[in-house]
């Protein structure tokens, strides 16, 4: 598993590299688009890497479109239809056949969360796994508990279904129980989350820190989900970041990789709530 | 019967198995048509929905959202509601899937789609597809239902009522001897309720022995007659007849010979008045006879005295013996006595009481009729008996020149010299005459007694005058007057020219072209002829210049207005005037004053007629006075020309 994911790692540098050095051979072009969609957790993320590359680059114009997620990003960069996905896998054998690259830039603690005006900070996966069953409706404060669903084939349900056997029954229970709070986008899952009283979702620290959003990640069986916690492994849940393009990136393009891999871009992403693997 | 019991069977099979099948498909069929359309719109509904949805992802990602895998399928599956059974698919404008949920349903499948735009733009196509097998499911357990309702339909609509029809009929064949019997005694019986009906109507208005109308219908005819007596405005007489002794026939010959007796008088009565319509019988022995139209009081006088008169007469037959039977009457005149049926009735009825009471034949409801009847019926036995002793005598009235005071001639006029009372007034006896016929007779003494003075007269050689002898309307009209004169001129051949006839003007105006072509016959016998009372018969002076006359004699009236007014001596000058111009002879009538004969001497009038001269008198004063000739008649004839 290390040795695969240094390969990955490796030859993302490798990619990186030889995107940054074409794209320093065409400067000259002026007012490209670069057109950025994908998973909703990123997207925070890029669009404060967009505004700052911009800022270097003002003959760029940098759009963050709402959320396309992973699977739209994948189907819209063979398309044409935007210039960088961002997705929170990696492709499939089938999509790379399409000519498609991909290289993972970051990763962030998957965190289950709260508004910052509920009185709750900690939970155990357990009562995770009550909560979304329905055995547990209340916060210690006597209200209403309101699960916030997703999609069945969307990546983040799969991936907290894995945390644990109880958690993956809860969250079967929980998509048969009526009248449950749904989103479609990892956005719209952090909107309800700050809006609905009593509400708790999942999202990453990168989304809640990106967009500034009035969201509290839960301490997760006694584990803090700061990113020290979760490079370090003693916060298991994470959620990786790939960057995705066509098999001939723009010059525009490449420079944005580039840009994302300089300091200023390693430092944004950190400050996202995310570390560089 | 049994053939209709089959078309019967038949009817009511078709009619019973038409329903059930109905029944039996349309339960199913409306089963489908509701499932199908109520399913038809779910689906298209959810398309909607789904398509709305979309058209919100749209417009967030116009540019990339059909790549937006995860999102359409969260759309899709959950948004706004979830999945039911449903598989959703999602398409581009051109027709390539883009994203589906939920599971393949299994066939037959309906499927329905709705269009997602994107703002006014077709973007894509939304389709929802469903299973159908719920329905077709739900379809045949309604078909199960339906055979099984359609089954107990044509068995309850083909069997209970065959079973009662077959009731029916049984029932019915059953009664319907009882039927036709029970029709012919209805039939009978109705029959006889209208025999009794007219039987009833019958003796309502008739009397059943007699067959004679009876009280009700007689009254009912009577107010018929009095109101047509009343718009013509003569009279009408109600007699009650009473029939007398008829008790004791009852009693004595027994009460079938009491019926026969009253059937024979009915006849009677039927048979002597022509019609049946004027009798009823009333009660027991009381007959009811109306004449509808009485002209004169004395035609009701005579009427009885005749019919009770023949009725007394009359021979009935009972049990080989004859009877003569008497009655008594009762009497009632309309208007008179009543104004209407009932108590012209009552009034007939209190007179026939009256009767038996005082033993009079008959007696009028009021006293004075009964007085007159009774003066007017002795009258005329009187004069009847007059006739036969000789009692009617001639008086003659001078007629004078106006010229020299000379008598002319004389008018003969009857008296009768009633040995009881005296001379009778003509005015007293001479109506009764006319009106009982006995004026004939009279009429023809009266002109062989003239004739037979003059010829005596002309024998005692004294100078013998004309004698005027009235024709009453009976003589002139009767078809052998003509002749009768003939006869009575025939004893002399100096017998014509005494005689001259007097007809009042009006007797001749009645039948004028008759009259003219009789009085030219009697002409030619040599008897000279007078118009009497002219100026009183409305003459058409057309018929006047024609008229075979030579003397006209003018009515006594206007010699009394003549001395009255400037108007009535013109009148008289005129009358004058114009007999000279036909060549008339004129005699003033009626002349008592001096100064009557002045005028009419005046106005060259011919003779004179009247009491200044002389009354009428008997034949042998006549011809000691005025025919012999002695110092009394010179001086009388000076006397008139002295006055004169």
């Amino acid at each position: 598993m290390r040795n695969q994911m240094a390969i990955v790692f490796y030859c993302s540098r490798l990619l990186a590299f030889a995107i940054a050095s074409t794209a320093f051979a065409s400067e000259a072009a002026a007012a490209e688009e670069i057109k950025i969609g994908g998973t909703g957790n990123a997207l925070g993320t890029m669009r404060l890497l967009g505004a700052a590359f911009a800022k270097q680059n003002p003959g760029v114009n940098v759009t963050v479109l709402p959320s396309l997620g992973t699977s739209g990003a994948v189907k819209a960069i063979p398309k044409g239809a935007i210039d960088i996905g961002v997705a929170a896998r990696q492709l499939t054998e089938e999509e790379r056949k399409l000519g498609t690259i991909s290289l993972e830039y970051a990763r962030s603690p998957l965190v289950f969360a709260v508004s910052t005006r509920t009185q709750v900070t900690a939970l155990t996966l357990d009562q995770i796994a009550d909560i979304y069953s329905g055995k547990m409706t209340n916060w210690p404060d006597g209200s209403q508990i309101r699960p916030v669903l997703r999609q069945v084939g969307d990546d983040t349900t799969q991936q907290i279904r894995h945390m644990s056997p109880a958690l993956d029954q809860a969250v079967s229970a929980a998509e048969q129980r009526p009248g449950m709070p749904f989103a479609t986008t990892d956005q719209e899952a952090a909107d309800k989350t700050e809006s609905i009283p009593g509400a708790m979702g999942v999202a990453t620290l990168s989304l809640i820190n990106s967009e500034n959003r009035p969201l509290r990640a839960l301490t997760l069986d006694g584990v803090e989900p700061t990113v020290g916690n979760a490079a370090s492994g003693k916060y298991p849940h994470a959620k990786r970041f790939f960057l995705i393009a066509g098999a001939a990136p723009s010059a525009a393009v490449r420079r944005f990789i580039a840009f994302m891999q300089s300091p200023a871009g390693r430092e944004i992403l950190i400050r996202s709530g995310n570390w560089i693997p | 019967m049994p053939t209709t019991d089959k078309k019967v069977t038949s009817i009511v099979t078709r009619v019973a198995l038409a329903v059930a099948l109905a029944v039996t498909f349309v339960l199913p069929l409306g089963y489908w048509v509701i499932a199908y359309n109520d399913f038809s719109s779910q689906l298209e509904f959810k398309a909607r929905v789904k398509a709305t949805a979309l058209s919100g992802l749209i417009a967030t990602l116009p540019e990339v959202w059909m790549y937006a895998e995860n999102r359409l399928q969260g759309l899709l599956t959950r948004e706004p509601v979830p999945l039911d059974t449903e598989a959703v698919k999602v398409y581009d404008v051109r027709g390539e899937l883009l994203a589906q949920a939920g599971k393949t349903p299994l066939s037959p499948v309906l499927r329905r789609s709705y269009l997602v735009y994107d703002a006014a733009r077709v973007a894509g196509r939304v389709e929802v597809s469903d299973s159908l097998r719920r329905i077709w499911y739900g379809t045949a357990i309604a078909a199960a239902l339906g055979i099984l309702l359609g089954g107990s339909v044509f068995i309850a609509l083909r069997t209970f009522p065959l079973r009662a029809l077959r009731r029916v009929a049984e029932d019915l064949s059953a009664n319907h001897a009882k039927l036709a019997e029970s029709s012919i005694l209805l039939q009978q019986e109705i029959r006889k309720q209208q025999l009794a009906t007219e039987r009833a109507e019958y003796l309502a208005y008739y009397d059943v022995l007699t067959g004679l109308a009876n009280r009700t219908l007689f009254l009912e005819r009577v107010a018929q007659f009095m109101r047509s007596a009343a718009g013509s405005g003569h009279k009408l007489a109600l007699f009650l007849f009473d029939l007398e002794r008829f008790k004791n026939i009852n009693d004595s010959l027994g009460r079938p010979s009491g019926d026969a007796l009253l059937k024979q008088v009915a006849e009677w009565l039927t048979r002597n008045a022509g019609n049946a319509n004027l009798f009823a019988r009333i009660d027991a022995d009381h007959f009811a006879i109306v004449l509808p139209e009485v002209k004169r009081d004395g035609d009701v006088a005579r009427l009885l005295e005749k019919t009770l008169g023949d009725f007394l007469e009359h021979p009935f037959h009972l049990n080989d013996a004859v009877f003569r039977i008497a009655a008594k009457v009762g009497a009632a005149l309309f208007p008179d006595d009543g104004a209407d049926a009932d108590t012209l009735f009552r009034n007939a009825e209190a007179a026939l009481k009256k009767a038996k009471a005082r033993g009079d034949r008959y007696l009028f409801y009021t006293q004075t009729m009964t007085d007159t009847v009774a003066v007017t019926l002795t009258l005329e036995n009187q004069l009847r008996q007059a006739l036969d002793n000789e009692e009617f005598v001639l008086h003659y009235q001078p007629k004078v020149s106006l010229a020299n005071g000379k008598l002319t001639s004389a008018e003969a006029l009857i008296r009768w010299n009633d040995p009881r009372t005296g001379l009778v007034p003509p005015g007293q006896f001479i109506p009764v005459l006319e009106e009982t016929g006995l004026i004939y007779e009279v009429g023809r003494w009266a002109l062989r007694k003239a004739i037979e003075d003059y010829l005596r007269w002309r024998a005692a050689g004294l100078p013998a005058v004309r004698i005027a002898v009235n024709v009453s309307p009976l003589q002139l009209r009767s078809s052998g007057f003509i002749e009768e004169i003939r006869q009575v001129i025939s004893v002399d051949a100096n017998a014509p020219a005494g005689l001259e006839l007097e007809i009042t003007e009006s007797l001749i105006m009645e039948d004028v072209k008759h009259n003219i072509a009789s009085l030219q016959a009697i002409r030619t016998l040599g008897v000279v002829i007078a118009i009497d009372d002219f100026g009183t018969g409305f003459s058409s002076l057309a018929y006047l210049a024609k008229l075979p006359v030579d003397t006209l004699k003018i009515d006594r009236s206007f010699v009394i207005d003549m001395t009255a007014g400037p108007q009535g001596l013109a009148l008289v000058s005129t009358i004058i005037n114009l007999a000279h111009s036909l060549k008339l002879k004129v005699v003033a009538e009626g002349v008592e004053t001096e100064e009557q004969s002045r005028l009419l001497r005046l106005l060259s009038c011919d003779e004179m007629q009247g009491f200044l001269f002389s009354k009428p008198v008997p034949s042998e004063i006549f011809e000691t006075r005025f025919l012999a000739p002695l110092p009394d008649r010179a001086t009388l004839t000076q006397d008139a020309q002295t006055s004169s």
